[in-house]
């Protein structure tokens, strides 16, 4: 039986599309992912210390790290392994530390991220207070400090833990929100007699 | 127990209101208090420290409750809307539908006022009102 005349010709023309349409697919994979990273930095610094001042012209705060980079477009700032000092309006100066802090372009807002310690001065007998947690924001020039994360704050015979903090470093009240736990070593002195 | 003031303090509460200095109120809301064999149940706290030492305890509730033994193993029981202790005297006041009770002895008035340091208990009934004393018989020596 012979096959008819056209038929050889149409096998060629679907071969033919079949291998540009396997070449269109392997040159489309082999397109490079457009680059959508951070920006580059507009500069940065490394091994810097550096003071912030407010609009009187006072410390606000200080910080010291390895590395600093400062977003090009939003002025932001980024810091690994920030050594925060925190000044507050009786003398003492607060510190914190972080894995990373990230300052916003006016230098009103500090979020340290990560293994995150705040330190207060020490406080007449009771040295100091000790906050952890992974992440606690801090707005200088208020002194004040927030957090939604579990904080531990840990003193010379206390330690107290919650879920959510606000404090005022200038009139060290404090409160923990939630999930409140507290241990007092021995709270109660013998009576005066 | 007589020792369970020099034992550590536990609390667990909904929140906290305090301050960092040596000085002044911690405020805790909805909390368990225990101490050695003392447990306190509360829907309010407020503990007063004066140069680090506490120096005062308010409970409020409806009620609250604090249950504690005695060095005998004997428990006693107190609920009121309001419980002060005063860590210097080491006197409790309650006030407002106190009920207590100590062994089998049921105690209830307007005001009771509880000497922890040896266990004497003062009521009052509060503008005329009464005491209500409830002691009970010793349960007879059986067999004879």
């Amino acid at each position: 039986m012979r096959l008819p005349r056209w038929v050889p010709g149409a096998l060629l023309l679907v071969a033919a599309a079949t291998s540009s349409l396997a070449l269109w697919w392997l040159y489309r994979q082999d397109e490079p992912e457009p680059l959508t990273g951070p920006p580059r930095s507009d500069y940065f610094l490394s091994d810097f210390d550096l003071v912030a001042l407010d609009s009187g012209g006072k410390e606000s705060f200080h910080v010291t790290g390895p590395y600093l980079s400062r977003h090009p477009y939003l002025g932001t700032i980024e810091i690994e392994q920030p050594r925060f000092a925190l000044p507050d309006s009786r003398e003492g100066t607060w510190l914190a530390r972080a894995d990373r802090a990230w300052v916003d372009a006016g230098g009103t807002e500090l979020r340290l991220i990560g293994a995150v310690a705040l330190d207060s001065p020490p406080e007449g007998g009771s040295g100091e207070l000790a906050f952890r947690s992974e992440r606690l924001d801090v707005f200088p020039r208020e002194r004040k400090v927030q957090s939604d994360a579990v904080v531990t704050l840990t003193s010379r015979d206390s330690i107290l833990r919650g879920r959510g903090l606000r404090a005022d470093l200038d009139t060290r009240r404090f409160q923990l929100l939630d999930e409140v736990t507290g241990h007092y070593a021995s709270p109660v002195s013998t009576p005066r007699r | 127990r007589s020792d369970d003031r020099d034992k550590p303090l536990d609390v667990q509460a909904g929140g906290l209101d305090g301050v960092m200095t040596q000085d002044g109120d911690t405020r805790f809301t909805d909390l368990v208090i225990t101490q050695g064999s003392l447990r306190i149940d509360a829907a309010e706290a407020t503990v007063t420290r004066v140069a680090g030492e506490v120096t005062r305890v308010l409970l409020k509730g409806s009620p609250a409750s604090l249950q504690q033994e005695n060095d005998e193993g004997q428990l006693m029981r107190a609920r009121a809307q309001q419980i002060v202790y005063d860590t210097g005297t080491e006197i409790v006041v309650l006030s407002g539908d106190v009920q207590v009770e100590q062994g089998r002895d049921t105690f209830r008035g307007d005001r009771v006022r509880y000497d922890t340091r040896n266990g004497r208990i003062q009521g009052g009934g509060g503008e005329g009102g009464r005491i209500h004393l409830t002691i009970q018989p010793k349960p007879r020596a059986t067999g004879n």
